[in-house]
């Protein structure tokens, strides 16, 4: 339809037709700097109502851990550090590799976006398999709320409603790492079909963000979780 | 085009992340009482902060996104304190004579201790309104209701005694009782006895 295009290329005011500007700019964009602040501002919103979402946990968390210290205080005694504390250093790497990505974008080197990615999202399995040992540990110890709680002699009975809560923290969490891998691979094959240049590179950004919301989670859920009265355990 | 951070500033980053990590786990097994959690808090935010700033760009970020990021900390301080007060506060309202909660009940001194007279066992409703009263009546929802309490122990007014002197705690939903032991054997007699006739009546109508 030669006729429709020569209409759309007048409406838009460039007789070149598209030739004149970036491919990745959107027609109700002025400037690639105006469409990338945009996807930025709709990213952060994104992500405000992600923090709420984990806010409304963190919340009961918070509620329950004052109704009931004791029980969180066996309950995180439960977990383990040094499992969580691997995870801990797994996922803030994650996150600096994610980061050289990001930069390898914006320097245009195609190959290190490609490698940067590779190593973020094997970083985030590692992650999820280390968390699936917990899980499973936590299976055979019939701590599983729901599924196959069992209470030990002498623990506070809200010990279950301490570990609903890292079941449902952590799992959510995982979810979104799932999640982030999924949006890490695309991205990564987008990037190995060059699609993606100094002047454009905006959804590995916007990935970029969520990985790195997706660790702050953890930031929180590592103390919150693991680290629970601690003191308890070693001689004063 | 936007700014482009030296690789540097990233291994900076992730070496003060991982410093603090080192240090959150560290501070968690020290004796600080009630400041390990705001110590661990704190930490969090610190490293939470340097991802958002340096990480996620925000340090070079237009003014728009810096105030939209700044907004998390409104919502999330609203989420937080608008639940923790009502809920941190509940039982005061259920108190029959306002912010009375068993940890915070003033003791009677000595002095201000009605005598032992028979007179004044007698009639311990005063006594009571000071005592047991202020959590125990047929509404309060902080303490077992003086119908509970009469389901419990109608004709065993030395239970009620036993317990005002060394309270257990059955409930976990209600604060700890404190030990009445310092108003006396008679003073207590007086109290259960009338306790237990108040919740044998019902409630006022």
């Amino acid at each position: 339809m030669p006729d429709a295009l020569a209409a759309h290329a007048e409406a838009h005011g460039h007789s070149q037709g598209h030739a004149a500007h970036h491919p990745n700019l959107q027609h109700h964009f002025e400037t690639l700097e105006q469409q990338k602040e945009a996807s930025t501002l709709g990213m952060w919103i994104f992500i405000i109502q992600e923090v709420m979402f984990f806010g409304g946990l963190f919340t009961a968390y918070m509620l329950y851990r004052i109704w009931y210290p004791a029980a969180w205080s066996e309950g995180s005694a439960e977990l383990d550090i040094v499992l969580g504390g691997v995870n801990t250093v797994v996922l803030i790497a994650s996150s600096l590799t994610m980061a050289l990505a990001v930069r390898a974008a914006q320097t245009g080197k195609q190959k290190a976006i490609v490698n940067w990615l590779i190593v973020t999202m094997t970083l985030g399995l590692t992650f999820l398999v280390i968390k699936g040992f917990e899980y499973a540990h936590k299976w055979e110890l019939r701590h599983v709320p729901g599924l196959n709680f069992h209470a030990e002699p002498g623990q506070a009975p809200q010990v279950e409603i301490f570990l609903s809560l890292y079941f449902a923290l952590t799992g959510l969490h995982a979810l979104h790492m799932v999640v982030g891998f999924i949006l890490l691979a695309v991205i990564a094959w987008m990037a190995h079909k060059k699609r993606f240049s100094p002047e454009w590179y905006t959804p590995v950004e916007m990935s970029g963000l969520y990985w790195h919301f997706v660790d702050i989670v953890w930031i929180f859920l590592f103390p919150l979780l693991y680290l629970v009265d601690r003191a308890h355990q070693v001689a004063p | 085009m936007s700014h482009i951070s030296p690789k540097s500033v990233y291994f900076t980053i992730f070496g003060s992340l991982m410093a603090l990590t080192a240090l959150t786990i560290y501070v968690a097994f020290q004796h600080l009482g009630w400041l390990n959690f705001p110590v661990a808090i704190t930490i969090a935010l610190i490293k939470a902060s340097l991802v958002v700033l340096f990480f996620m760009h925000v340090k070079y970020s237009s003014k728009l996104t810096k105030l939209l990021v700044g907004s998390t900390f409104f919502f999330l301080a609203s989420l937080f304190g608008l639940t923790m007060t009502d809920y941190m506060s509940r039982s005061w309202l259920t108190s029959p004579r306002g912010s009375t909660t068993a940890g915070m009940l003033p003791k009677l001194t000595a002095a201000e201790l009605p005598a032992v007279s028979e007179q004044a066992l007698a009639n311990p409703e005063a006594l009571f309104g000071a005592t047991c009263g202020s959590c125990h009546s047929f509404t309060t929802k902080t303490a077992p209701t003086l119908a509970e309490i009469h389901d419990l122990y109608a004709n065993d007014a030395g239970k009620v005694v036993q317990w005002a002197k060394a309270p257990q705690r059955k409930r976990m939903r209600f604060e700890p009782m404190p030990s009445f032991a310092h108003l006396g054997e008679a003073r207590l007699k007086a109290l259960a006895g009338y306790m237990l006739q108040q919740a044998a009546a019902g409630p006022p109508q």
